[in-house]
């Protein structure tokens, strides 16, 4: 899951040794940082997405982050995220994103660097736990692309018409990441990465659409330049105590990677410091390819507020694979219906 | 007396359990620096307050200003003028930060006597307190209810 992009990452360590001089002269330095501590537990002989298991593990679903953000000039500013997540063996420490902003007016910006990829609603939040109710956004939706940032451009523009606020963010860029597969890891290339993002809503409903393609390349499975697509559309509703979460996104690749479509949908409600909630998803790839990933699950969970800034969260997650095929596990299980339970403590600072 | 004393004693209790949060009788009111000429409804102070709006409705910049999480006068602003609880506003508020969209979000000054003190020295700013706090060093823009 976590991005890998070695001339990146020699980039950024380049830009963070000469950051805190910049902070150090910035008293307009701002800090903020989250901690989730999750522990999950299938009932599966076959090892889940990011590692669940039929042992208690703390490792998918643990990761502290830190946000530095400081203004350079009047219209430039810094921000970078340093992320330490037990996704790895270890838990190594990495710039996750790093960027300079430049303001253009009031309501545009343009960003250059290692930016965040706005695909879905949570895509750039991902690793907070306490900005979303569940342990982790459904993977039937969040697996479809699994990268969380690129290194190249984004632009972003808000406005409004009357109630509704919108925003546009077109971006383009380039990516490379090691994706981890039971039959060995595939290095992956993609290149001409062009895409936008576009948000529109008021106080209670949010919509978000986004498209992007771009030229991939994984020598592994004998993929060269070739077309990859992607779209996804996603809407909010937070009215009252009510909170309705739904997404969709569908995954176009040529040859052996399976295309594939994803959904869920999500009702909570809001009783005091509880939010219970239960989600629908499924995720379907195309019949010809031996990577093919189906399933359907169904999560009852509850969120509950400790204090200001902490959320407790556990949820249960009974997942159905469909026609045979191992979805999102790394081999197939010996039996189709899988319980997963999850708790995490979330905080921010 | 005996009844305000009981009262007072209740709210301790249910702020210290964290268990609900009653309206509470004294009202809320937000506060410009004296200078400040603005007309604002409850919608335009929730925009700004949520970062939605970075001016007031003449075109001046606003610097909103929170009181500390817990305060009294913090929750009955948020669920009365703001029209979304505190739970709501923190969620919110981690999703645009660690989007890198953080940007005009309240800056947390203290109680609201140090709100008081900040609003009446800063042109641009706007802030809450009780109303039983208002004095002629900063100018009432809002009262709710």
């Amino acid at each position: 899951m976590k991005v890998r992009d070695r001339k990146t990452l020699r980039v950024i360590a380049t830009f963070l040794l000469a950051l805190p001089v910049t902070l150090l002269a910035n008293e307009d330095l701002s800090i903020n940082g989250f901690l989730s501590v999750g522990a999950s537990k299938s009932d599966a002989d076959a090892v889940y997405y990011e590692g669940i298991a039929d042992e208690v593990s703390f490792e998918p679903d643990t990761v502290v982050g830190v946000q530095f953000s400081a203004p350079v000039t009047e219209m430039v500013s810094f921000t970078t995220q340093l992320l330490a997540s037990g996704n790895k063996d270890t838990y190594d420490l990495a710039a996750d994103w790093a960027y300079a902003d430049f303001s253009v007016g009031d309501s545009a910006s343009i960003r250059a660097g290692r930016v965040k990829l706005p695909v879905f609603m949570a895509s750039e939040y991902l690793e907070v736990g306490a900005a979303y109710p569940w342990v982790r956004p459904p993977e039937e939706v969040y697996s479809v692309v699994p990268v969380s940032a690129f290194s190249g451009v984004s632009a972003h523009y808000t406005g409004n018409f009357g109630n509704f606020d919108f925003s546009i963010e077109p971006y383009y860029g380039s990516h490379t990441e090691d994706i981890p597969q039971p039959t060995g890891v595939l290095s992956s290339t993609v290149r001409g990465f062009t895409g936008a993002s576009l948000t529109l809503g008021n106080d209670v409903f949010t919509l978000r659409a986004g498209g992007l393609q771009g030229q991939l390349t994984i020598p592994e499975v004998g993929l060269d330049d070739e077309e990859l697509s992607l779209f996804s559309v996603g809407a909010r509703i937070d009215w009252e105590n009510v909170l309705i979460l739904s997404e969709y996104a569908s995954r176009d690749i040529p040859g052996i990677v399976a295309d594939s479509e994803g959904w869920y949908a999500m009702l909570g409600y809001r009783a005091g410091k509880f939010l219970p909630h239960v989600t629908v998803a499924q995720l379907d790839t195309d019949e010809v390819t031996p990577l093919a990933q189906k399933q359907k699950s169904t999560t009852v969970g509850v969120q509950y507020q400790l204090d200001y800034s902490t959320l407790l969260k556990v949820e249960w997650k009974n997942i159905e694979l469909q026609e045979g095929s191992a979805g999102l596990f790394s081999t197939l299980p010996s039996d189709d219906k899988i319980s997963i339970f999850s708790a995490s403590v979330d905080l921010t600072f | 007396m005996k009844t305000m004393k009981l009262k007072s004693l209740l709210l301790g209790l249910t702020f210290t359990l964290g268990l609900i949060t009653f309206p509470l009788q004294a009202g809320v009111v937000v506060i410009g620096h004296v200078s400040n000429n603005a007309s604002l409804d409850s919608k335009q102070i929730a925009r700004i307050f949520l970062g939605k709006a970075t001016k007031f409705p003449g075109g001046a910049k606003a610097a909103p200003v929170d009181q500390a999480p817990g305060s009294a006068a913090r929750t009955d602003f948020y669920n009365k003028v703001v029209g979304k609880g505190e739970a709501k506003v923190k969620a919110y508020w981690n999703q645009r930060i660690f989007a890198g969209k953080g940007k005009g979000r309240p800056k947390e000054i203290g109680d609201g006597a140090a709100v008081k003190s900040w609003v009446s020295s800063h042109p641009k700013a706007i802030g809450y307190i009780d109303s039983s706090l208002v004095d002629d060093s900063v100018k009432v823009l809002f009262s709710a209810d």
